[in-house]
């Protein structure tokens, strides 16, 4: 099942503002190294779940992972060969509003060298660039 | 102990976010010097300067001879660096705090902790040292106050923790965490990891205030009758039912061929609005 909230207000949003910089959320705040991005996105729940799933294979039961950003803005779509109106789409997946500037991932615990080939793996399922920060 | 460096920094009149944006393009940091007996005071420092200082500082400690140029007279007051504003992007100092202290008086802040050693849980067991605390609440004179507080974690099991309690703090350094406050632990590894399952479609979470009408929409939909005009649209209770189940009879007349005209059929379907929505 995919990352997704519990409870919802409104079943539906509009597509919202994601201008301007990440200021909260912008440094590795619990592990030692994070993924921070530097473009601006909707990260979807089965990018995030990518990731998860090619960083713990390669951390290999070692070290603490953190996911720090949660897909908590419901996407509708329109099905294909549809005419427009009668009303908004269906919720087609969840994402996370992600800026530049973000941490999204980190990780404690292991060394350098596997946090940062491990990061590489996961930027590689994700539709934005990235960098690799350790903690200030 | 605490490095202390010497820094200029020059008092500054320009504030606000224009201003100061501008003296940045200069090469200068903006900064503020506080402190409990004098006012604040609005300062620049020279970027490289700063740079260097904050380079070569080991914890996050760092104690500066400040000294301050107005009007041409420089007055030294003896500072610790509070707080270092960066940009999340560019990485570039924005704003630097200085926090005036006494050199004959007791002063509180806080201290980064260091573990030595490799646990014997994590060299045996698979296990990962976990920081519980990253700093440590301190009171020391300036002149005591240390960069890091190193912890020796080399007996560490698995399950087990370091707590502040079981510390021995440098000399004229007190702790002032709460003593059964733990500060490292050594957790088991991490669980096998469970593959997710199957790539269901997203799934409908509970909209808060939302009655359900599930028995009633759903039986609607079933059959492909239209619903009563104007009523509300069931939302995620009526459209699962209605997406996962095969296309009733009157619902498939109901739906309009592509690029036909409407069919006269489609008129009372157009009335149920929310139930006549193609999926």
């Amino acid at each position: 099942m995919p990352l997704m909230p519990m409870r919802v207000k409104h079943r539906k949003q509009q597509r919202g503002n994601r201008a301007g910089t990440a200021w909260r959320g912008a440094s590795v705040s619990f592990g030692d190294y994070g993924l921070q991005a530097l473009e601006r996105d909707w990260i979807t729940a089965t990018q995030i779940e990518a990731c998860r799933v090619t960083l713990s294979r390669h951390m290999k039961r070692r070290g603490k992972l953190w996911i720090r950003i949660f897909p908590d803005k419901p996407i509708s779509g329109r099905p294909p060969e549809t005419r427009m109106g009668k009303g908004k789409g269906n919720v087609e997946f969840w994402a996370a509003v992600v800026r530049p500037g973000n941490v999204m991932f980190e990780m404690g615990g292991v060394t350098e060298q596997l946090a940062r080939e491990s990061f590489r793996l996961a930027a590689a399922k994700l539709p934005i660039k990235t960098r690799f920060v350790k903690r200030k | 102990m605490a490095k202390q460096v010497q820094l200029k920094a020059k008092t500054r009149t320009e504030t606000g976010r224009g201003p100061v944006k501008r003296l940045r393009s200069t090469g200068v940091v903006p900064g503020v010097v506080y402190g409990r007996n004098t006012k604040p005071l609005s300062v620049t420092v020279d970027i490289e300067e700063l740079g260097d200082v904050l380079a070569h500082a080991i914890g996050g400690n760092v104690l500066v001879d400040l000294k301050v140029e107005t009007d041409g007279k420089t007055v030294e007051r003896l500072a610790l660096i509070q707080e270092v504003q960066h940009h999340p992007v560019r990485d570039e100092v924005l704003h630097v705090d200085f926090r005036e202290v006494s050199a004959t008086e007791k002063m509180r802040t806080t201290v980064a902790v260091r573990p030595v050693g490799e646990p014997a849980g994590v060299k045996t067991g698979g296990g990962t040292l976990e920081f519980v605390v990253r700093e440590l609440n301190v009171e020391c004179l300036p002149k005591d106050l240390p960069d890091v507080i190193e912890i020796n974690v080399e007996q560490l099991e698995i399950g087990q923790s370091v707590n502040v309690g079981s510390l021995t703090p440098p000399a004229g350094v007190t702790l002032l965490d709460p003593k059964e406050r733990a500060v490292f632990t050594v957790a088991a590894p991490m669980a096998e990891e469970v593959e997710a399952t199957a790539e269901a479609g997203p799934g409908e979470p509970e909209v808060i205030g939302e009655k359900k009408e599930e028995g009633e929409e759903g039986e609607a939909a079933a059959d492909g009758k239209p619903a009563a005009p104007g009523k509300p649209e069931a939302g995620k209770a009526e459209a699962k039912p209605a997406a996962g189940a095969a296309p009733a009879k009157g619902a498939a007349a109901a739906a309009p061929a592509k690029g036909a005209a409407p069919a006269a059929g489609a008129k009372p379907a157009a009335a149920a609005k929310p139930e006549a929505k193609k999926k």
